[in-house]
């Protein structure tokens, strides 16, 4: 194999196997690096469940008992996030979410499976509700279901507003509203949305009872507004929760990063982007899909034992 | 270890398991992905 690389690309992977080290040997633990590009086809995707599946029997076959996991990413498909969760607890018995920039939508559904998530001053989650994105040119944008749970909300408000109690005056104002929707979305498309809703529940509730909030005595009553909280509750699609909200609004497990880490862990994903600049990592597998980069780092005890 | 030894063990681990990957991408992934979640992207439905 030729392991010739121009200087500044053998730099830049240095640097940034350097910052993944000093991260795990500061934290004491194995740290797990998830990072999407923002480029376009960087979305979580059910190639990346077997291509962790590879790095973690690679890395660590037993499995560890604390697992950190640094991530960045715009999000992706829903039944893909939910099963890489559960792929990683699968590896570790205990396992702490690291988030310096953002770890949006599916991201973030992947950070209810910790039993904390650390967030970087500046670092935002979002809801974990769902869009419907069209695929191809001249496609339609996505909408999000929030966004039309927020129309019929918007819908029942004026009618109150507007006292229609007369149900005739109700129903000519109500009725080109709703054909509008139907005829912009489609019937099936709009049925789809709110079926994956339900399952999206399913999964952040899943995620939330068996790790968060494993050992609460009424998980379900700590559990159930969270939910909520984070998909038909929450004001837009794109809405960002900082620190803040999620701890004391949503109620999450949520601490702040020390400020070294902090520093790093942003370090090292600017490095990464240089990486993908480089085409180093995130590479494109055919048209459509943008490769991730997950690599894991071992204490230096740890290794010793390797 | 020196410094210079400890980079191109870097360097060498990274490229191994780029190309061991982009093997097993190639060679294996197919045949793993179920056929019914290309049905769903196709669909589009995202977080």
């Amino acid at each position: 194999m030729n392991f010739e690389l121009p200087k500044e690309q053998k730099e830049c992977l240095v640097t940034l196997y350097n910052f993944g080290n000093e991260i795990t040997n500061l934290r004491k633990r194995p740290l797990l690096i998830m990072f999407y590009s923002k480029e376009e086809c960087s979305q979580i995707d059910e190639g990346d469940i077997y291509e962790l599946e590879q790095k973690l029997n690679e890395k660590i076959p037993e499995g560890v008992f604390e697992l950190d996991v640094c991530i960045q990413t715009l999000g992706g498909d829903a039944n893909s996030s939910y099963l890489i969760a559960q792929l990683i607890r699968n590896y570790s018995n205990y396992m702490e979410i690291l988030i310096p920039n953002y770890s949006y939508s599916g991201g973030t559904l992947i950070s209810l499976a910790s039993n904390k998530i650390i967030l970087g001053k500046t670092a935002k989650i979002s809801p974990i509700d769902l869009q419907l994105s069209y695929i191809g040119e001249d496609s339609p944008p996505a909408f999000a279901l929030v966004n039309i749970e927020k129309y019929i909300d918007f819908i029942v408000d004026t009618c109150n507003k507007f006292k229609f109690k007369d149900e005739e005056n109700k129903t000519k104002f109500v009725t080109p509203l709703i054909k509008a929707l139907v005829e912009s979305h489609g019937t099936s498309d709009l049925g789809e949305l709110f079926r994956m809703r339900g399952l999206t529940e399913f999964h952040a509730r899943i995620l939330l009872m068996d790790y968060m909030f494993k050992n609460e005595t009424e998980k379900r009553k700590i559990v159930d507004p969270i939910i909520k909280l984070l998909t038909s509750e929450s004001p837009t699609h794109n809405f960002e929760i900082d620190f803040h909200i999620a701890k004391r609004i949503i109620g999450l497990k949520v601490e702040n990063m020390d400020s070294k880490i902090y520093k790093l862990t942003r370090q090292l994903f600017s490095v990464c982007e240089n990486a993908r600049n480089f085409g180093l990592i995130c590479e494109f597998v055919g048209n459509e899909r943008r490769r991730p980069f997950f690599e894991i780092f071992l204490p230096k005890e740890d290794k010793k034992n390797e | 270890m020196n410094k210079e030894q400890d980079e191109k063990k870097i360097i060498e681990e990274f490229l191994k398991s780029k190309e061991k990957m982009n093997k097993f991408i190639k060679e294996d992934l197919g045949s793993i992905k179920s056929p019914i979640r290309d049905i769903l992207k196709n669909k589009g439905i995202f977080f």
